[in-house]
């Protein structure tokens, strides 16, 4: 039975990815018609807060600073352009396309990403009839609220801990990009269902994504954090500017790797614990098995020299000494890592202001 | 009448290099004055200074009489305006009505009269008709010609370009440079352009300014500032082709030449006075 | 990459239609196509709009380049629909010692999700095909979609083909000098052409925004009074959609 499902599943995704394998296929959007007039409407009162917040984002902003609605809507047009090139996915033997939506997450805020995507995926929808109208709600959903507040948070998260920018770029434009598929991968399923469950054809869904947008995910962190770079490289005044650095901030020192290594730490602590508490607890092999013919032989096992169920001085003195080494690691994190100073004058950013 | 008068201009960028430095230089109206300059030479920074787009400068610009610092920007850009080399920064809507009627509807105008504004900048540019097409199904000459409408239909009486014959196919810089002659002479518009086009300017041009090192060099009327080829180079410029060819045949051929013809048509009369001569000798 | 744009019948009857009243229809035929249950309603609404694209003369590369993606979908979600969901058996075979079933409710309701998409994308196409897109900005604007929005959508409208061409010129730079040769280059490259449209964006609107503010620009576009609309073209919409609505209750 296991062994027929994973057969068809295996058909199925190598039949999903040849459809697919056609360079006219985009298959991000959710093309015109495919969700009933319900769900359709679900996604568009779902989309319209984040729009309306964007725009209030938007118009607070350009009130500042009269080159700013122009800007956006110069970043709508490069989110276009770059959803619609087609990428050779490696090993999938087909072509997608990048979402876009982490890069304009990144540069400014989500908020305003959200409208970014919206004017983007409109003008899509009507020129190129990638997507629609219908699905315009469903579409904004999921590459503007998903892709962009994915990004962006991935990307100041990182930043916070002072990791590198270009790993903060690349995790960011992975995690937008996979956000995104989640979400479409949930708004088809529930939109095509019917009478069916929604769980089993979610999963489908999501395994038909899985070879080109696995793939396409990391391909995109790598363009975002291309993208990152060079931003910082030529024009580190337009970051600040755009309030995606700080002046004077640190950005390219050598902690990236380690802070990858922590998190996934940290993602794996989080996933160990989330494994159901009414696991069974299982007796170890020394109880088992050792003591048990132990004592058949008459050879019961004696106390331990220290009782650490009960509670005694030697355990006090292993709690004392952890909260200390914990204490001292902590203190001394910065040391531990092995912090790089910055390549350029001594410490200090030299930002050349453009005229 | 003076429209424009610069005393004592100078700019730093901010890091610190000095783009132009003691600039003195006026337009009268109806002139059609140039900035000739090699690039780099300050010429955009100093439309920039004239058309109140920079700010931070040292010395006066007057615009009629009034200094353009004491005015607001309202009052300057329904006078003046500025013409960038690059359409494409500045033609911002989609089709050429809509861009064109931009500057007349933030004017205040009825719809009636922004329509006859419209369709006269049009006209003045020779692109009657071009109304409802799309930016971008322009050729990068017809652009040009929309950003000037896009002035004109402000009624603008003071048009500074920047390198307007840029990108331009031969027969296209001639149309363009006819096309503000006749701008220039019919409707009395005042012009100072920025080029390094040499064999263009003494052609269409009454006074022209020669930028070398943030300062002005040479200025005055074309044959008082195209003197000599080593002048020029110092200048970083050339002379006029048919100029420098009449220069050397004077100079190192020693041939019987009364002054030296920045034109075609000037060297063709010069050329026959001197065939005359030495035929009738 | 062909824009749909570029296509547009000047000399088509729906061409002279104002864009408002092209754009409502629109929306309330997506209504009715998305909330039909049946299939009827789908296959008229679809004759309907290709015999209006035949008649607007609209270029066969071009249709079929609308239509492609949708049908692929269509055939995805046919596939899976079929072959994935339960009920009734229609017919079985072995694939590779597999056991595949086409499922007699899959086929249903296969089938009414493409006749829905097929029939949506047909309405699209057929309001595209005739309408400019500055005419929809200008329809838009009238439904009260906010003037922020409509600005934004006007720029990155107007400056899509400034930054394709800019895209391009880059991407030749590149290939020119083997940025794309190499596997690990080509997604570098990639990231850098992506980064240097991004500061051409910026470049640009710098200027525009310059340019601009000199023809008094203070943050807000202006934008024309709508013209009242023609009561012919209303009464005969009107009629239309009424007629549609009777088919879609059927």
């Amino acid at each position: 039975m296991m062994n027929s499902t994973i057969k068809i599943t295996f058909v199925a995704l190598i039949f999903c990815s040849a459809l697919l394998s056609a360079d006219t296929v985009y298959a991000m959007h959710i093309s015109e018609g495919i969700l009933p007039f319900s769900w359709a409407t679900l996604w568009f009162v779902m989309a319209l807060p984040f729009v309306a917040y964007g725009l209030y984002s938007l118009n607070k902003r350009s009130r500042e600073d009269l080159s700013f609605k122009p800007l956006v809507g110069l970043m709508a047009a490069v989110v276009f352009i770059i959803s619609c090139m087609p990428i050779p996915v490696p090993f999938a033997g087909t072509c997608s396309h990048p979402c876009g939506t982490g890069i304009s997450g990144i540069l400014v805020g989500p908020a305003i990403s959200v409208v970014i995507t919206a004017v983007a995926l409109l003008i899509q929808a009507i020129l190129l009839a990638h997507g629609g109208l219908s699905t315009l709600g469903a579409d904004i959903v999921s590459m503007g609220v998903m892709g962009s507040f994915a990004g962006y948070f991935t990307f100041r998260i990182l930043r916070s801990v002072r990791v590198n920018i270009a790993v903060a770029g690349f995790m960011a434009g992975l995690f937008a990009d996979w956000a995104t598929y989640l979400m479409t991968s949930v708004e088809l399923a529930s939109g095509i269902k019917g009478e069916a469950a929604f769980l089993p054809l979610f999963w489908k869904v999501l395994i038909a994504f899985i070879p080109t947008q696995l793939p396409l995910g990391i391909l995109e962190g790598a363009i975002t954090a291309g993208m990152v770079v060079l931003l910082y490289k030529k024009r580190p005044d337009l970051l600040i500017k755009m309030r995606v650095i700080k002046p004077g901030e640190v950005t390219m020192q050598k902690q990236g790797m380690t802070a990858l290594i922590v998190s996934f730490f940290i993602i794996g602590a989080l996933l160990s614990a989330a494994i159901p508490a009414g696991a069974a607890k299982w007796t170890g092999v020394d109880e088992a098995v050792i003591e048990k013919v132990a004592k058949e032989h008459g050879r019961e096992a004696s106390e331990p020299l220290i009782n650490m169920e009960q509670g005694d001085l030697p355990l006090f003195l292993f709690l004392v000494a952890g909260a200390l080494g914990g204490f001292a690691a902590g203190y001394y994190w910065r040391v531990l890592i092995t912090e790089k100073s910055p390549r350029v004058n001594g410490g200090k950013e030299v930002i050349t202001k453009r005229k | 009448m003076t429209r424009l008068l610069l005393k004592n201009i100078s700019y730093t960028y901010a890091d610190g290099t000095e783009a132009i430095s003691g600039i003195d230089l006026s337009v009268a109206k109806g002139e059609f004055a140039g900035i000739l300059g090699y690039n780099g030479s300050g010429k955009t920074t100093l439309l920039k200074i004239m058309d109140g787009l920079i700010k931070d400068f040292q010395g006066s610009v007057f615009l009629d009489g009034m200094d353009i610092r004491n005015l607001a920007p309202r009052e300057i850009y329904k006078k003046m305006g500025i013409v960038f080399q690059n359409p494409n920064d500045q033609l911002f809507a989609p089709t050429v009505f809509e861009d064109v009627a931009f500057g007349p509807m933030n004017m205040g105008f009825t719809e009636k009269e922004i329509i006859e504004r419209v369709n006269n900048a049009l006209r003045a540019v020779e692109m009657g008709g071009f109304a409802k097409k799309s930016i971008h199904h322009l050729s990068f000459g017809e652009r040009k010609r929309i950003c000037i409408a896009g002035l004109l239909s402000m009624g603008h009486e003071i048009l500074l370009l920047d390198e307007p014959t840029a990108g331009l196919d031969p027969l296209g810089e001639y149309q363009m440079m006819n096309l503000l002659t006749r701008l220039n002479e019919d409707k009395e518009v005042t012009i100072v352009m920025a080029t390094h086009s040499v064999d263009l300017v003494p052609v269409f041009l009454d006074r022209l300014y020669i930028l070398s090192k943030g300062k002005i060099a040479r200025g005055g009327a074309p044959e008082s500032v195209f003197t000599a080829p080593e002048d020029m180079t110092q200048v970083k410029l050339r002379m006029p082709h048919i100029a420098e060819l009449i220069y050397r045949l004077k100079h190192e051929d020693h041939l019987p030449f009364d002054k030296i013809p920045l034109t075609i048509g000037e060297a063709r009369r010069e050329m026959v006075e001197v065939f005359k001569r030495s035929y009738d000798e | 990459m062909i824009l749909s744009d570029y296509i547009h019948n000047k000399e088509h009857w729906l061409s002279r239609l104002d864009g408002r009243v092209k754009l409502l229809v629109t929306l309330i035929m997506l209504v009715m196509v998305l909330s039909y249950q049946g299939l009827a309603f789908h296959l008229l609404v679809t004759f309907l709009c290709l015999f209006l694209c035949w008649q607007m003369k609209i270029p066969g590369r071009v249709f079929l380049l609308r239509f492609s993606e949708p049908v692929f979908i269509v055939l995805v979600i046919l596939f899976l629909k079929i072959f994935f969901s339960g009920g009734e058996g229609i017919f079985s075979t072995d694939i590779m010692g597999i056991r595949i079933t086409a499922y007699r409710e899959g086929l249903a309701e296969g089938i009414s999700i493409a006749g829905r998409i097929i029939a949506a994308i047909s309405v699209m196409a057929v309001m595209v095909f005739s309408t400019p897109f500055t005419e929809l900005l200008a329809a838009l604007s009238w439904l009260r979609v906010p003037k922020a929005f409509i600005e934004i959508l006007m720029y990155a409208y107007r400056y899509i083909f400034v930054l394709i061409e800019d895209a391009g010129v880059i991407y030749d730079a590149q290939k020119n000098r083997l940025g794309y040769a190499a596997f690990n280059r080509r997604f570098s490259s990639f990231g850098v052409l992506v980064g240097s449209l991004i500061l051409k964006a910026f470049e640009h609107s710098q200027n525009i925004t310059v340019a601009m503010v000199q023809r008094g620009y203070d943050g807000n576009i202006p934008l024309f009074d709508q013209k009242p609309f023609r009561s012919s073209e209303v009464f005969v919409s009107l009629l239309f959609i009424s007629m549609m609505g009777v088919v879609w209750t059927i």
